[in-house]
């Protein structure tokens, strides 16, 4: 399914460019700093900047037309199933009502709905049909929220920032409903967040937001480790593709390929699809010049130094491994012990606690 | 006729005025509120101003020119609506609608936008959105307004005289028949209204204020 938005929203002083045209399958990662536009380029799509002088066109239905305003659908009549931030539940009604306004509208729209049923076991809202909103915890109603908008018909999910406003609680309750929705459902989604660990696991392609505008990147793997991404900061890391080989059920362990090398990702990954993506963050990753023994760390690579970049106090360094690559964040004490510099050949050692797989 | 009767009589003349009233601005009231409340058009300043002008005319002013349109040869339809309870109604909704639309709107100005627009991308059209999310969640605001275009339209004076004129069983409210007690100095009589409608305006506005008070 083709997404195309061209054109600009703006808001007082800021203006936000878009010029996206992607073929949307499976998750679509909405990547920026807070304030880049994210969440306006997803209401733009959602039909909220209904004056805007954008194109919005989704699997060749115009949705929206920047110059003549009868080319422009209303946010009801558009098919989108749409997480906000906070849950926006209706608050006269229990989270059954809240699910049934959901389930009984949008009849003249096409699309994908899930019926009540399947919503209700999906994500386990039995216990809470009954409960009003101000009776449900944040990551309740969030979940509540989630099913409401599985029940309307839709070509497309839009997820803005749906775990930003729960504290790290509700957020680690609701995010296993989120990765399992985002990886088994025929639906594009397209998710927004600031957080690039909770997206990159998660997303088949990404879209970026920086200073107003909003294009596509063309590979995960290279955006992540590129020192121009925007989002570059503490959770810098890489995302990697690995190919599941075995499950050492001796020591609960999944043997990955990595390239050339092997890894070793706690749990059995077995399950999961044969292409398993992992997020690494930099700083959990060291580097050395020559193999290191006697190390209680299972994960070591060889690689080059591709890149190295200075970032306040530590010093990120893009190491080669074959095809892949990795970041490491280091110190700029063990730069110059080291003499790390571009070409310099390295162990990376990845402490293996730190390799997030895709599905937990 | 006896007294008392005639009392009674103005009673129930100004209580199914009132309900009649209240009938039909809990019918208008509600969208245009909606619309005031909601609307980017240019035109809202003046329809907002045209609608509270109740509030600034004297009565007998909005009387005067109903009684022109309501006559017999008057401009609306021909129909003959003066002096009647029909006349008397649209009188009284005019006169009252201030009184409704002004605490709707008030109310419906802090709707949450983002629950409308929750709304929106489930599918659910404008209209919808009004009776079955903005109404239901609006009631306390709604029963307010009702209860206050009732017991306005209990208190109205000017414009009742101008196009009702003061026929018993007809047109004959309260407020009128107060008047003629005084002006046949039955000061009994007075008493037994004046004091039975500040009862009832206190009671209205207790009730209104300690129980429909927006969150």
């Amino acid at each position: 399914m083709r997404l195309r938005v061209r054109g600009e929203v703006t808001h007082g002083t800021f203006t936000l460019a878009a010029q996206v045209d992607v073929r949307l399958r499976g998750v679509t990662a909405l990547v920026g700093a807070s304030g880049a536009g994210k969440s306006t380029f997803l209401r733009l799509i959602g039909g909220f900047e209904p004056r805007a002088a954008a194109d919005v066109e989704v699997a060749g239905e115009q949705w929206q037309g920047a110059t003549s305003a009868k080319a422009t659908l209303p946010a009801h009549a558009r098919a989108v199933g749409m997480v906000f931030q906070e849950p926006r539940l209706f608050p006269h009604l229990d989270a059954r009502g809240n699910l049934r306004f959901a389930a009984r509208a949008g009849r003249k729209r096409q699309g994908a709905r899930l019926t009540l049923e399947e919503v209700v076991r999906f994500l386990d809202l039995a216990p809470l049909l009954a409960l009003r909103p101000h009776q449900l915890s944040g990551g309740q109603r969030q979940r509540v929220a989630l099913g409401r908008a599985l029940l309307t018909p839709a070509k497309l999910w839009l997820f803005d920032e749906p775990l930003s406003a729960l504290d790290a609680k509700s957020r680690q309750e609701i995010a296993p409903y989120l990765h399992r929705l985002c990886r088994r459902h025929a639906v594009p989604i397209v998710y927004v967040s600031h957080s690039l660990p909770e997206v990159l696991s998660i997303a088949d392609q990404v879209l970026v937001a920086a200073d107003g505008h909003v294009a596509e990147v063309p590979s995960i793997a290279d955006f992540s480790t590129s020192f121009t991404n925007p989002l570059l900061g503490e959770e810098a890391g890489a995302v990697v593709a690995c190919r599941f080989r075995n499950y050492d059920s001796r020591y609960h362990l999944s043997e990955l390929a990595f390239g050339a090398a092997t890894l070793f990702v706690p749990g059995d990954l077995g399950d999961a699809e044969p292409v398993v993506r992992l997020h690494i963050p930099a700083r959990d990753v060291s580097l050395a010049t020559a193999p290191v023994r006697h190390v209680s760390i299972l994960n070591q690579v060889a690689g080059e130094i591709e890149a190295l970049r200075e970032q306040g106090d530590s010093v990120l360094a893009r190491v080669r491994c074959g095809e892949q690559k990795l970041l490491a964040r280091v110190t700029h004490r063990s730069v110059d012990q080291l003499g790390l510099r571009v070409g310099t050949q390295v162990q990376a050692l990845i402490k293996s606690v730190a390799v997030r797989a895709a599905d937990v | 006729m006896n007294l008392d009767a005639d009392i009674a009589q103005a009673a129930w003349v100004t209580g199914l005025l009132a309900l009649a009233t209240t009938a039909l601005l809990m019918i208008l009231s509600p969208p245009l509120a909606w619309w005031i409340a909601r609307t980017r058009s240019a035109w809202r300043a003046w329809v907002e101003a045209v609608t509270a002008l109740p509030l600034v005319l004297p009565p007998t002013v909005l009387g005067f020119y109903l009684l022109l349109a309501l006559a017999p040869a008057g401009p609306v339809l021909g129909i003959p609506l003066a002096f009647t309870f029909g006349g008397l109604v649209i009188g009284s909704v005019v006169y009252s609608l201030p009184f409704v639309v002004g605490p709707l709107a008030s109310a419906f100005r802090t709707a949450d936008t983002g629950l409308l627009e929750a709304a929106a991308s489930l599918g659910i059209a404008p209209g919808a959105r009004f009776l079955r999310l903005v109404l239901p969640m609006h009631g306390k605001a709604l029963l307010a307004a009702a209860v206050l275009g009732f017991a306005h339209t209990v208190g109205e004076f000017g414009i009742v005289l101008m196009i009702g004129g003061n026929i018993p069983g007809e047109t004959r409210v309260l407020s009128i028949a107060l008047f003629d007690r005084v002006e046949m100095l039955d000061y009994a009589g007075a008493h037994v209204i004046a004091a039975g409608l500040v009862v009832f305006a206190l009671a209205v506005l207790t009730f209104t204020y300690r129980w429909l008070r927006p969150r």
